[in-house]
């Protein structure tokens, strides 16, 4: 692989979703509109500690292992998913039914949907504790999906790194879906291709952000060039190392960062609040993240405390992000200002 | 490369015939063939894959507007709406907010899932596209397609017959909540004002309406914007779920943290809210009085209160005649004294002096702020006062009988009631009182309890004690308003136009003036929670002493016939307008707004000859309607959001494309309709008639009224906008082109002073600095909107006193339902606003697809019921049934349903709300004193559901063949 020029990424500080989807949306209504894409969703949300998108997605292989040697993988299947259901609408409201008919899911009840366990979470009232995941595919540095695939069909684009697949090469071969361990790849059934998360590069190209970032109301989604010393990226996930890669241990290097959940106080036996012990236990972060994550803690923590105090923290005043455009490192261009045929142009 | 307003027409209803599924096909080649514009000649040929992906994201134009999600209480949110062939594609941010100072993050992006799928819902199968008639019985759902001459001829028809026997008595408009704040709002008061129908307001019917925020700050609808969050030190989330259901303010909580604030979240639920606290306080249901009393008492106990903010601002040094319990007032004393005024016990002269803040003092002497020589003093020893009778009686302030009620709230007591460890409240008091500012956000869920009167005056008293009312980044918010005289003046006067181009500021007084008489001799408004009292089939149920206040004295009834026989209550929609011949409705859903919503299909609406309903959509209520008018989408037509002041901003819907079908906006809806009903009354030579509280007027005259003189036609949406911009100081230099010119959003310029006291009205306008309410109070002394003049604690209404409410108490529960052993709550969902949303796809695919209750698993368990079961849940007045999600974070003891799932979405075609008793509670039958009166918006009797008792039962659910 040759040293790339520049590679985008994502940091998403969970500090700030309020697990609404409107990533989600934005995204599907956008990209994942098309025929055999009825049930895709690039960006999905899920309440964690949880199953996840697919269901148990963590326990499904992929990546590499410690010595870079590709773990085997298995195919999500379509129930683990969950399908697009459709609704019987049209029995409700012209049917002459009356009330003998209700909304309901056609062919029968599913066991599975991208948001299936929401606002569920893990541990006992009133210890319980979640918080709310937004995933997109990470456009790894070493990408597993672009190693698994016989027809060099995942390309990673040079001027920036995302990863697409090149539907035209692809054979659907699914390679590419066992190999990722974040099972970000979808297979259209009726294309019989390889999709997934484009990090919005029509965008890019025209210096708008990525759907999904741009659309956030909870503004949690920072978006720039890793090597961009002087955006929020780099900060945050170099210089002040509080935005960490969802599972490290899969070997991909992952470009989207995560700055991990600080939940509420937990309460002791008798009731009062036990100081001691994080509502969300630091193992279960460790778990995600990595054994950095309590450093990275540590430091908002530390700098939540100082802004506090004396009003100034370069770290909390990005995280707050006063001017919402200082967000996007620079590919902040309004997109009703980009005329819909410059991409013919530009090609 | 913009289409013609012609083709793009025609393209669209061949499209929207077809469905618009149909056109989901990538466009972007027919769309440069009909602009006869000719393919570029790159584009001609496909290269690879990536132009799949670039044709996705590609669009004739943008509308450069927003659109309005009228139901939403939010506030406004800019869109953009990116237009393919006449049909919105795809909705976008337009985000074009400017910071209001470099202190405080900007609004940006503002907007939520729901607007990003707006168009899912508003090109729904449930979406109604042209006039429908009823073929089969009422609810059946057989529809047959009619022309809008026939529909609009034959409600004519009907509705002069109506008029001419009855009067304006003989029909009624159920109005929900989702009106914008622009031409469709104006149709509809020009239209039933016009013709003397009756219109119900639903503000208590819904439950939102703070009574006892109106008791206390005399105003139900107080609040900042919502970057006066991020500059709070200490942001109590109390009964709500901002998270939620403000998406688009919530960021300023969760920024406002990392500024250094504290987060606590007081919620039973650990709620999606309760994750971006510090410290979420998990309290028993209904017992948030209780804990505000006990934080109270330890400021107090501790001294932790601001005492001259308290002697200054509140009535809580106000004098107290211990043998009535009334409050020591002028006439009392004096022969032929003033009611409204009231005196404290001052310290250096050792007598009563009465308060220049008094309600009833001259109005330019009126003042919060104390004389040099006033010492005022919060607890006197021996005061008394010799009566006009020559009686003397002892005298007590407010704050020594609050120091006494405060009392049964110490810790341990509070501990009992609320659940809550002793020393988590006292921590949560001491860190209230000592932050710098301390802010509590009111939850909608506030008014939804039957007690909820009582928890919004001991919360408000908190944030009084510790002088936090008036502190920027501080203080009990809930929402607030921007006032528009434009609005009122072209809903509410005959004649707006004639306004529009006078300087002449008497000229607009006049017509308020008129405005004022008219509406005095009759109302436009009824109270929608009296008419489903008194005609909608739930008078025993809401007035079932089982289910009320078991240490009330007298049964609820009995509160409420007294209140009538003394006239207590305003203009109470009773038996003379309890079987309607026609029904309109607008703006809602009563089907399902109200508490037992589905009563009305046999009771008002069974006895009804027509019932007409202009709509979106297919809901529970249009089901149950004879004819359906296709109403156009927000962004189908002009209008404004309503002007609710999270976001500082007006926001502008403008028509982005043309209406679906046949549909047309509500305005040409009335305006065609009122033509027909004039030139009906003509034809038949109709003239006088009367509304329907007898005031008589010529039905033949109608639309000339309804038109201002002809100056207003069915297509003059475009007037109307402009005559709210040229009326409103708020949008004084506001043009409609500016607006275009600036994404549909520009920052308000001003303050109503209509408004008055209420409102956002009580500070100046700083367009640069977060608005912050009551600097006209706290900072100029003008005293408040209540009676005394002071935010105020005591109410000595004789129904407070008989009912041991003249203070904020604690009151358990009422087993609202029956004795069962759980508590049914329930919030907003982020899923819908109300019932829109709640049936769309894209997003019923991002939930479980169909009603869920968040049951813990504990009680889940224990009844053998399991994750996705389906279980009934029960109690005295109906049974409704829905999925299981297993939940920890759900206290055990509680049920939780989402709010608004329209009835058809059950299984058994019944919702939550049928089997929520909705007890009335008597202090809202309180008229007629002071500040202390009946009126629509202001105090009326609130529907309530989050007490509702039930108890679970696994259910089967028959398949369908």
């Amino acid at each position: 692989m040759t040293a790339r020029k520049h590679q985008l990424a994502m940091v998403m500080d969970l500090n700030k979703c309020l697990g609404c989807h409107t990533c989600t949306v934005a995204c599907k209504t956008l990209w994942s509109n098309g025929e055999g894409m009825d049930y895709m969703w690039f960006n999905t949300v899920n309440t964690m500690p949880g199953r996840g998108t697919p269901r148990d997605w963590e326990a499904m292989g992929g990546g590499f292992d410690a010595r870079g040697n590709a773990r085997p993988g298995r195919l999500p299947r379509r129930q683990e998913y969950g399908e697009a259901w459709k609704f019987n609408h049209d029995e409700l409201y012209h049917g002459g039914n009356g009330d003998s008919r209700h909304l309901e899911i056609k062919g029968g009840t599913p066991e599975w949907g991208p948001n299936w366990d929401e606002d569920e979470g893990a541990g006992k009232f009133p210890n319980s504790y979640h918080f709310y995941l937004p995933r997109i595919c990470n456009h790894c540095t070493h990408a597993a999906c672009q190693a698994a695939c016989p027809r060099q069909a995942i390309e990673k684009r040079e001027s920036d790194g995302i990863v697409t697949v090149n539907e035209d090469r692809c054979r659907g071969y699914r390679f590419c879906q066992s190999a990722c361990p974040y099972k970000k790849i979808y297979f259209n059934h009726q294309k019989k291709v390889a999709q997934k998360c484009i990090f919005c590069f029509p965008r890019i190209d025209e210096g708008v952000a990525p759907a999904c970032a741009r659309q956030c109301p909870g503004r949690l989604r920072f978006v720039g060039y890793r090597d961009d010393q002087n955006a929020p990226i780099y900060k945050l996930v170099d210089k002040w190392k509080v935005a960490l890669p969802l599972h490290p241990e899969y070997g991909t290097e992952p470009n989207v960062f995560y700055v991990p959940p600080i939940g509420p106080a937990s309460y002791g036996a008798d009731g009062d609040i036990d100081e001691s012990r994080p509502r969300v236990p630091d193992e279960y972060l460790v778990s995600l993240f990595g054994p950095k994550v309590l450093d990275a803690l540590a430091t908002v923590k530390a700098e939540r405390e100082r802004k506090r105090i004396t009003g100034k923290s370069e770290l909390m005043d990005l995280l707050i992000a006063y001017e919402w455009k200082s967000m996007f490192g620079g590919l902040d261009r309004d997109p009703s200002t980009v005329s819909v045929i410059q991409w013919t142009k530009k090609r | 490369m913009k289409l013609s307003f012609d083709s793009a027409r025609r393209s669209f209803l061949r499209g929207g015939v077809a469905g618009a599924a149909g056109l989901m096909l990538d466009l972007s080649n027919l769309r440069l063939a009909i602009a006869g514009g000719g393919l570029p000649p790159e584009a001609k040929l496909y290269k690879d894959y990536r132009d799949v992906y670039r044709q996705k994201w590609a669009w004739d134009h943008v509308s450069v507007g927003t659109h309005t999600c009228t139901n939403c209480a939010s506030g406004g949110c800019s869109w953009d709406l990116y237009v393919r062939d006449g049909i919105v594609w795809r909705e976008e941010q337009g985000a074009p907010y400017t910071q209001t100072n470099a202190t405080v993050p900007d609004y940006n992006p503002r907007g939520c899932q729901k607007g990003a799928s707006a168009s899912a819902l508003y090109r729904s199968p449930a979406r109604i596209r042209y006039p429908l008639k009823r073929v089969g019985a009422r609810g059946e759902n057989r529809w047959k397609r009619i022309s809008w001459e026939e529909a609009l001829d034959e409600i004519a028809r009907t509705l002069v017959d109506t008029l001419s026997k009855r009067g304006g008595a003989g029909a009624y408009l159920e109005n929900g909540n989702n009106s914008d704040f622009g031409p469709s709002w104006i149709a509809m008061m020009r239209f039933f004002r016009g013709l003397g129908i009756p219109i119900t307001e639903n503000f208590a019917g819904s439950g939102d309406l703070m009574t006892g925020a109106t008791l206390t700050l005399g105003n139900p609808v107080p609040g900042a914007s919502s970057d006066d969050w991020f500059r709070t030190d200490y942001f109590v989330n109390w009964f709500g779920n901002p998270v939620s259901t403000r998406i688009p303010d919530a960021h300023f909580m969760t920024e406002a943290r990392y500024r250094g604030a504290k987060i606590v979240s007081i919620t039973p639920d650990f709620s999606p809210s309760a994750i971006h606290a510090d410290l979420w306080i998990g309290i028993r249901p209904g017992t948030d009085a209780a804990l505000a009393l006990a934080a109270c008492k330890v400021i107090i106990d501790e001294n932790l209160h601001d005492a001259p903010y308290v002697v200054e601002q509140t009535d809580l040094p106000l004098l107290i005649r211990t043998d009535t319990q009334q409050f020591l007032r002028e006439f009392d004393v004096v022969p032929g004294g003033r009611r409204q005024c009231f005196a404290w016990w001052d310290e250096k002269k050792q007598q009563v002096v009465w308060s220049a803040s008094s309600a009833d003092i001259e109005q330019d002497k009126r003042t919060l702020k104390l004389g040099p020589e006033d010492r005022p003093t919060l607890e006197p020893k021996g005061a008394q006062i010799t009566l006009a009778s020559g009686r003397t009686v002892a005298l007590r302030t407010a704050f020594s009988l609050l120091r006494e009620k405060l009392a049964a709230y110490d810790l341990d007591s509070a501990s009992k009631i609320t659940g809550v460890n002793p020393k988590v409240i006292r921590r949560f008091a001491r860190e209230f009182a000592q932050a710098k500012s301390a802010m509590i956000y009111a939850g909608a869920a506030m008014g939804k309890i039957l007690h909820g009167e009582l928890v919004q005056r001991a919360t408000i008293l908190l944030a009084a004690l510790t002088g936090n009312n008036g502190r920027a980044g501080g203080g009990w918010q809930e929402m607030t308003f921007w006032e528009l005289e434009g609005l009122l003046l072209s809903g509410l006067y005959d004649h707006p136009s004639d306004l529009i181009n006078t300087d002449n500021p008497a000229a607009v007084w006049g017509a308020f003036g008129e405005i004022g008489k008219e509406q005095a001799a009759s109302p436009s408004y009824i109270s929608g929670s009296m008419m489903m009292l008194n005609n909608g089939g739930t008078y025993a149920t809401q007035l079932d002493p089982r289910y009320n206040d078991p240490t009330l004295p007298r049964k609820p009834e009995e509160y409420l016939k007294e209140a009538i026989a003394k006239g207590e209550l305003h203009n109470v929609p009773g038996p003379e307008l309890g079987s309607p011949d026609v029904i309109f409705n607008m703006f809602g859903n009563p089907f399902r707004h109200n508490r037992m919503g589905d009563r009305l299909a046999n009771t008002l609406f069974a006895t009804a000859k027509l019932v007409v309903n202009l709509t979106l959509r297919m809901d529970d209520t249009a089901r149950h309607s004879d004819i359906l008018l296709p109403s156009a989408a927000p962004y189908e037509k002009l209008g404004f959001k309503y002007t609710i002041a999270y976001p500082p901003y007006l926001h502008l819907g403008d028509k982005a494309v043309a209406p679906a079908g046949e549909a047309k906006s509500d305005w040409e809806i009335l305006s065609l309709l009122m033509e027909r009903v004039s030139t009906e009354a003509k034809r038949r030579n109709v003239t006088q008639v009367t509304t329907y509280r007898g005031v008589p007027y010529d039905l033949t005259q109608a639309h000339w009224r309804f038109t201002d003189k002809g100056r207003l036609g069915p297509a003059d949406d475009e007037k109307l906008v402009r005559l709210i911009l040229g009326l409103s100081t708020a949008t004084r230099g506001i043009t409609l082109e500016k607006l275009r010119a600036s994404k549909g959003v520009m920052r308000y310029t001003g303050v109503s002073a209509i408004g008055g006291r209420m409102w956002c009205g009580t500070s100046d306008y700083k367009i640069d600095e977060p608005l912050v309410p009551y600097q006209d109070m706290v900072v100029k002394k003008m005293p408040w909107p209540t009676s005394t003049g002071r935010q105020q604690f005591y109410i000595d209404h004789p129904i407070f006193v008989e009912v041991g409410e003249t203070l904020p108490v604690h009151k358990e529960p009422p087993m609202a339902g029956g004795h069962y052993p759980l508590q049914l709550t329930c919030g907003h969902t982020r899923w819908s606003i109300h019932t829109a949303w709640r049936d769309v796809d894209i997003l019923l695919r991002l939930q479980r697809g169909e009603p869920v209750i968040f049951v813990n698993p504990d009680d889940a368990k224990s009844r053998g019921i399991g994750d996705h079961d389906y279980a009934a849940v029960h109690n005295d007045v109906g049974e409704f049934v829905a999925r299981v999600k297993l939940t920890p974070g759900i206290r055990p003891g509680q049920v939780h349903v989402y709010h608004a799932w329209l009835a058809n979405q059950f299984v058994t075609g019944k919702s939550n709300d049928a089997l929520a008793p909705s007890p009335m509670r008597v202090t809202n039958f309180a008229g007629k004193h002071g500040h202390v009166k009946s009126e629509v918006g202001w105090i009326d009797p609130t529907q309530n559901d989050r007490d509702t008792r039930v108890d679970l039962r696994k259910h089967v659910v028959r398949e369908h063949p």
